[in-house]
């Protein structure tokens, strides 16, 4: 796993869970928090087809951090207002790059990857299901 | 003309809002989760409209303004503005879209095949219980569906009439732009534009004023990824995914820049799942850049660079119409002063004129 598959993945997981990493990882770490949780928002170009140029159909709320685990900095943006979500991603950012908990961190991110992944099946199969090739009359 | 500042009225004004309280107070009780993905038509098309992706958001808007749409999208509109802007994302693209619907009304077969998704297009619209039907699923794939555009094969095949590429996006929130109207702040207005007022105008386009009859080469709907750049690593990173809808519409045939005849397509792209909006969007488009083939006069109104940019913002037009309900007391008075000084100089005058006969 690399350090920039946290960001998305630490979001498929139960607050609960990551709230529990977050405290076990400030209990024996010195976590700062640089920049609390923050409401940003992202401009979104979308590719034109007919100009092949970009234009801007509009703006996607984000949360953004910044923390310091001892002495490692930690960042996230996550989707929304997601106050707590975004603070415990940015500090197990900051715990993964600095080899805190790595361990437990992947485990938790994988098993949040592989159950996202089964629902994602699931909704393929519906999405599958209504294929179609209509008759002409 | 303007409407004047007034003074006063602060208790009516807390008795009335606290009155709208009352009246909405039951809308609170409904849970954002369920709102959400209950209502996931009207949150997409707060967001969409509102020009802010955010479904929490949305929920809180929908209940504050007690199911009035545009009241919603308002709100959202207001919150973007007190937000700071981090910056860009990477460029989305279309043909990434992982696919919950994607159809084609101008190809029968297309790679990857038509794919209805979740739709009630073929349901008949009476309000009668639904027949709880078991459907069986299992045997189909489970894989995801990220197909090029129906269009793409043509447009390879250079046979889709290009528009002049454009150095750097406008952005019209930051500033607006005079004519000629660059592409990409024309797709930007329509882009975030109130769903009724494009349908609106592109349904003149249909009826008499337009291209007439487009067809849908491809129309779109799933996620696609947002990414942003890791500012300790320097890598992209998601930030996650949003739902949105894209339609690339075909009109007739026109010359290029270079006099080759190429089929003309216009572009719809929204937030969410509304795909009236995207399919009126690339109609307008489509009558904008390609006027040759346009029948019902000189002036129509979705071949309008200036009407369309400063018509279609839900938010505006909310905004100018309803301010008419604030005083304008003294606009009124004077227009009925200058009319009831006109009515008694017609009056002497007609007596004037009276006297002088006798």
């Amino acid at each position: 796993m690399k350090r920039e598959d946290i960001n998305n993945l630490a979001q498929l997981v139960q607050l609960e869970k990551l709230e529990k990493l977050y405290k076990e990882i400030d209990k024996d770490n010195k976590v700062q928090v640089l920049t609390p949780p923050t409401e940003q928002t992202l401009l979104v170009p979308v590719r034109d087809p007919i100009s092949n140029s970009d234009f801007y159909a509009g703006e996607v709320l984000v949360t953004s951090t910044i923390v310091q685990v001892n002495d490692t900095k930690g960042w996230s943006m996550v989707m929304d207002t997601n106050e707590s979500l975004s603070l415990y991603t940015a500090v197990i950012d900051a715990a993964f790059e600095a080899d805190i908990f790595k361990e437990k961190i992947v485990t938790i991110l994988e098993e949040a990857k592989s159950q996202d992944s089964l629902n994602k099946e699931k909704i393929n199969q519906k999405v599958n299901a209504t294929r179609v090739s209509f008759d002409l009359m | 003309m303007a409407y004047y500042a007034i003074k006063g009225g602060e208790e009516a004004i807390k008795n009335s809002l606290d009155f709208y309280g009352d009246i909405t107070k039951e809308s609170e009780k409904l849970d954002d989760k369920d709102l959400i993905e209950g209502l996931t038509y009207s949150i997409d098309r707060v967001i969409s409209e509102g020009s802010l992706y955010t479904k929490k958001l949305a929920a809180q808007a929908i209940k504050r303004s007690a199911g009035d749409l545009l009241n919603a999208s308002f709100f959202l509109r207001a919150h973007r503005s007190s937000c700071q802007r981090i910056g860009i994302a990477k460029t989305v693209d279309i043909n990434d879209m992982r696919l919950t619907r994607r159809i084609s009304s101008a190809f029968k077969d297309i790679e990857g095949g038509q794919l209805l998704g979740p739709s009630n297009d073929y349901e008949i619209k009476l309000l009668v219980d639904l027949e709880n039907i078991e459907t069986n699923i299992e045997e189909y794939s489970t894989k995801d569906n990220i197909i090029k555009s129906a269009m793409s094969p043509l447009r390879e095949d250079n046979l889709i009439k290009i528009l002049p590429k454009e150095d750097k996006p406008w952005d019209i929130t930051r500033s607006y732009p005079t004519e000629p109207y660059p592409r990409s702040a024309v797709l930007q207005v329509m882009a975030r534009a109130e769903t009724g007022s494009l349908l609106c105008v592109g349904y003149t386009t249909m009826r008499g004023y337009g291209d007439i009859h487009p067809t849908i080469g491809d129309l779109r709907i799933g996620e696609l990824d947002i990414e942003f750049t890791h500012p300790f690593t320097k890598n992209e990173v998601k930030v996650g995914s949003i739902e949105a809808t894209a339609v690339e519409c075909v009109g007739t045939f026109n010359q290029d820049e270079d006099g080759d005849t190429k089929l003309t397509t216009g572009f719809g792209f929204c937030f969410g799942k509304n795909e009236t909006k995207a399919i009126s969007m690339s109609m307008i488009d489509l009558s904008l850049y390609n006027t040759h083939y346009s029948v019902g006069g000189e002036h129509i109104i979705a071949a309008d660079f200036d009407m369309i940019m400063h018509h279609l913002d839900g938010i505006e037009s909310f905004g100018m119409t309803n301010h008419f309900k604030l005083p304008h007391y003294v606009t009124f008075q004077t227009d009925y002063q200058i009319f009831k000084s006109a009515q008694k100089y017609t009056d002497d005058k007609k007596e004037e004129e009276k006297g002088l006969a006798k």
